[in-house]
């Protein structure tokens, strides 16, 4: 039965929508038929332009460019096209070559750096929606492609979402190119592949697989490229739409793909051994396969010694239990468990209670749910306003509701801990916050059972989780001895020799022969 | 389908469970002492709920409400306490049951059974007799405005540093009744006056023969008694000078070892105890620089203590019981004996030799040396 919802619901997400069939015209020579073909197609829509040239010797032959408005580089296209085309002298050195006229054309006259022959017409008109540039010439079957292309992108920033303090500070962008440059410019090894495809009918996304051949395992790659081919969608806008796409477990409250903004960061997963996906539009770019430690590993980690940043490693793993955990360990304790209270804290948790009409739970729920507004308000409204937002979200709860004896100052403090503790472990902000309430509903009703059951079936539920056929919580468990040096700890670089083998084919990352550091102890020694 | 459904069946059953009883923290009255007291029919509690407002924000002067309730056993007097309490009672914050010597009249075993029975009251509360009524010994003042229960606490806690009595928990009691050769013994409390009003006291320790109380011995007894059972942590020594100065030593450290010589019928224990101690205070002209005078304050030392362990060794030995356990050790090192033994064992230990060796050492004379007048008059 649950199989049958699951196919209803998917049926419903992802319609399978033909193409509206436009009425091609056959592949014909005549440049007329092309040009009313455009010119019905695109009627409404006037940025779709065609420029009629009058070109050869004598200005005998008939040609269009086609192009769509504010994506061509049109001083490009004049010098470099325009102007060779109509200057007559220049066809001298074409009469006589063995080539075909547009392709003598593409050859010898036209100072373009991309050049391509297109017969198709549908094939013509997604080039030219995508920002190419297409020359008819009447009389030849094949349209030329010219790529002069003058995107709308913007400069490369660091990425707001993932700060560091120590290492590159570049970004990725919106266009999928730029992004690849940016992969390479990084990995600059002829075995970073870097394959297209397309995906959505109608936005004809242009998605990138990057990985490195010899280091990551086939099965992974074609088990994506599988994925990506498995659905037929009309639009991808976003990266997330992919995620939801092609994991795993699309129900999980867990994220099973990874998503970075920075190019060291996603660079560094390649040479792991993983795939990612760069999909056009958003700065976001998807690695597979996700593993739940990587939620917890940030590039500064691998910035300074690694004996502070394992403390700090130990402090995320610490903050991400601390938000889920702290209120429903509060409401269950005040409201379960109140021997476990020192004296002290007892009377001071009690006397701010005194006058609080609602139970712990109902306290909880309504300050956490408030809590969320807040931030949900906080995130959409308008820079100028967010200060207001907040001054009066914290006067509001954390002063008057307290002082009006609404909500108890212990409680305010729980609430705020665990909503500052969820901005540590950033990609699993969502997870903690689901299951926080979760968790709260069960201490409710059931007190620390509940949290042990809650806790217990987590756990159970992590385990049973993949990411492209690799065990989530792997290399914990299964445990993967010469993996865990990069886990709850960071243990040094010398120590850490191998790829992951639960993706990497090639496992040897590095070869030390630091005999300097024993000698240095030796010196200090003498 | 059949699978899902058993499956689900699966599921609510670990659902029904769950732990018992929510109360909100503010919903429960917390108790934090217990007075009990015993008028030949019914047991009389005087019980003392902390008033958490005050004691957290430190306000107002009475952190307590004092409720009384009556019953024929200790439960039965408990559970009708709630008739004068409009929240629920909670007993896991109790920190001091205090007992009456009229109370201790039948024994305490029926005393302490629910106590140790009931989940709530923690095995760690303190156990306290006290000579008068339990009622006015609550009333008594304890410094700073806490309740009683935590004044209670807090006494015992730091008269370990003067060595006043022996104290003891919950726990302590059901072991020393659960178990042959050493009998249980704990704080006496009392009150004594100060201008004008009634503030709580130590006044030293109360003694039990198995679950029946014999009687009490003072302070100072009861410091040759914490000599004996090995629980001096520390105190103060004030030594006689020959002229009337004075001279005051702080005890460091100390450690008792008894041993049982058991020869054919002949029973006897060798207490031997280990003394470590600082000079802190002295006017009586003495060089500690000059090893003679030196080692005849550590003899000094020795003697005094050896005197305080003999004086409450005869207390005990007159109330004929054995709060040290000596029994308990004869039991463990000798048991074919002690079960010869065991039936007149108080008897016995009256006639039991027992020697007492003190090994007296003395470390440091604190930041000065010798007398402070002295070094006065030489500048």
């Amino acid at each position: 039965m649950l199989r049958w919802i699951k196919n209803k619901l998917d049926s419903l997400l992802l319609f399978p929508q033909e193409d509206p069939a436009p009425k091609l015209p056959p592949p014909t020579k005549s440049l007329d038929q092309k040009l009313n073909y455009i010119k019905s197609q695109f009627r409404e829509s006037p940025d779709v332009s065609t420029r009629e040239l009058r070109i050869g010797p004598g200005g005998k032959t008939r040609a269009a460019l086609f192009f769509v408005e504010g994506m061509v580089d049109k001083e490009a296209l004049g010098i470099r096209v325009i102007r060779p085309l109509v200057q007559e002298e220049l066809y001298k050195n074409i009469e006589d070559t063995p080539l075909s006229y547009v392709e003598a054309i593409a050859k010898h006259l036209l100072l373009s750096v991309e050049v391509k022959t297109e017969k198709k017409m549908h094939e013509i008109v997604e080039c030219v929606l995508q920002g190419d540039t297409a020359l008819f010439i009447d009389g030849c079957e094949d349209a030329l492609i010219l790529g002069h292309r003058k995107l709308q992108t913007r400069a490369i920033e660091e990425p707001d979402s993932e700060r560091t303090t120590q290492g590159p500070r570049a970004g990725f962008v919106e266009d999928v190119r730029i992004n690849t440059a940016l992969l390479r410019q990084t990995i600059s090894s002829p075995n970073l592949v870097l394959e297209m495809t397309t995906v959505g009918v109608q936005t004809k996304t242009k998605i990138c697989i990057a990985y490195l051949k010899d280091i990551v395992r086939p099965e992974i790659v074609a088990e994506v490229k599988r994925r990506l081919n498995s659905f037929k969608i009309d639009a991808l806008i976003t990266s997330g739409m992919l995620t939801e796409l092609i994991s795993d477990a699309p129900h999980s409250i867990f994220p099973v793909v990874a998503y970075s903004e920075r190019p060291d960061k996603v660079a560094s997963k390649i040479l792991c051994g993983r795939v990612a996906i760069i999909v056009d539009g958003t700065p976001f770019v998807l690695t597979v396969p996700h593993l739940f430690i990587e939620n917890f590993q940030v590039p500064s980690d691998y910035a300074s010694p690694w004996v502070f940043q394992s403390s700090v490693r130990l402090l995320r793993l610490f903050s991400f239990l601390v938000s889920i955990l702290t209120v429903p360990f509060y409401v269950g304790i005040t409201s379960f468990h109140q021997e476990l209270l020192p004296n002290k804290l007892a009377m001071t948790i009690a006397a701010a209670r005194m006058a609080v009409p609602f139970s712990a739970i109902v306290e909880a729920l309504v300050l956490a749910f408030f809590f969320e507004i807040l931030r949900e308000a906080s995130l959409r409204i308008p820079g100028v306003a967010g200060g207001a937002v907040n001054i009066v979200g914290a006067l509001v709860v954390g002063e008057a509701a307290v002082n009006a004896g609404i909500v108890g100052a212990p409680m305010v403090i729980a609430i705020s801990l665990s909503a500052i503790a969820n901005f540590v472990v950033t990609p699993l902000a969502e997870s903690a916050t689901l299951l926080r309430y979760v968790f709260l509903l069960l201490v409710g009703f059931m007190g620390f059972y509940g949290l042990a059951y809650g806790v217990i079936v987590t756990t159970l539920y992590l385990t049973s989780l993949y990411s492209f056929g690799v065990p989530y919580l792997s290399p914990l468990s299964p445990v993967i001895p010469d993996q865990l040096g990069d886990t709850v700890i960071r243990t040094p670089i010398w120590n850490r020799v191998f790829r992951p083998r639960q993706f990497a084919k090639d496992r040897k990352r590095a070869e030390f022969r630091l005999t300097h550091q024993k000698q240095n102890t030796k010196d200090e020694n003498h | 389908m059949k699978k899902l459904l058993i499956a689900l069946f699966c599921l609510i059953l670990t659902f029904t469970s769950g732990c018992w009883s929510s109360y909100e923290i503010e919903e429960l009255a917390l108790a934090s002492a217990v007075g009990v007291d015993y008028d030949g029919t019914k047991y009389n509690l005087t019980i003392q709920i902390i008033k958490p407002e005050i004691v957290a924000e430190k306000t107002g002067t009475d952190p307590v409400t004092t409720i009384y309730s009556s019953g024929a056993t200790m439960f039965d007097a408990i559970r009708n306490a709630l008739s004068y309490s409009p929240k629920r009672l909670y007993w896991g914050y109790l920190q001091t049951m205090i007992f009456s010597e009229r109370a201790l009249e039948k024994g305490l075993a029926c005393l302490i059974d629910f106590l140790s029975r009931n989940f709530e009251i923690r095995p760690i509360i303190w156990i306290a007799v006290t000579e008068k009524d339990p009622e006015e010994l609550l009333k008594a003042k304890v410094s700073q405005d806490v309740p009683s229960g935590e004044g209670i606490n807090a006494m015992i806690e730091s008269q370990k540093g003067l060595s006043k009595c022996v104290h003891s928990m919950l726990t302590q009691a059901l072991i020393c009744l659960g178990n042959e050769g050493r009998d249980f013994a704990c704080a006496l409390f009392g009150t004594t006056k100060m201008e004008d009003e009634e503030f709580m006291e130590i006044k030293g320790t109360a003694l039990f023969r198995g679950e029946q109380y014999v009687g009490s011995i003072d302070t100072l007894e009861s410091r040759g008694l914490l000599w004996l059972m090995d629980r001096i942590k520390s105190g103060i020594i004030v030594l006689k000078a020959p002229q009337d100065e004075k001279l005051a030593l702080e005890i460091l450290s100390s450690k008792t070892k008894i041993k049982t010589k058991v020869d054919g019928d002949k029973i006897g224990f060798e207490v031997t105890i280990e003394v470590v101690s600082n000079l802190a205070e002295q006017t009586a002209n003495l060089n500690p620089a000059h090893p003679d005078q030196w080692k005849e304050l550590a003899e000094k030392q020795a003697q005094h203590v050896k005197d305080e362990a003999e004086k409450a060794l005869r207390a005990i030995r007159n109330l004929g019981t054995d709060p040290v356990g000596f029994g308990k050790l004869l039991r463990a090192y000798h048991p074919k004996v002690w079960y010869q033994v065991r039936d007149h064992w108080h008897d016995l230990l009256k006639t039991v030799p027992i020697a007492i060796n003190v090994k007296s050492k003395l470390k440091s004379t604190g930041m000065i040396l010798g007398d402070v007048a002295i070094y006065g008059s030489l500048e």
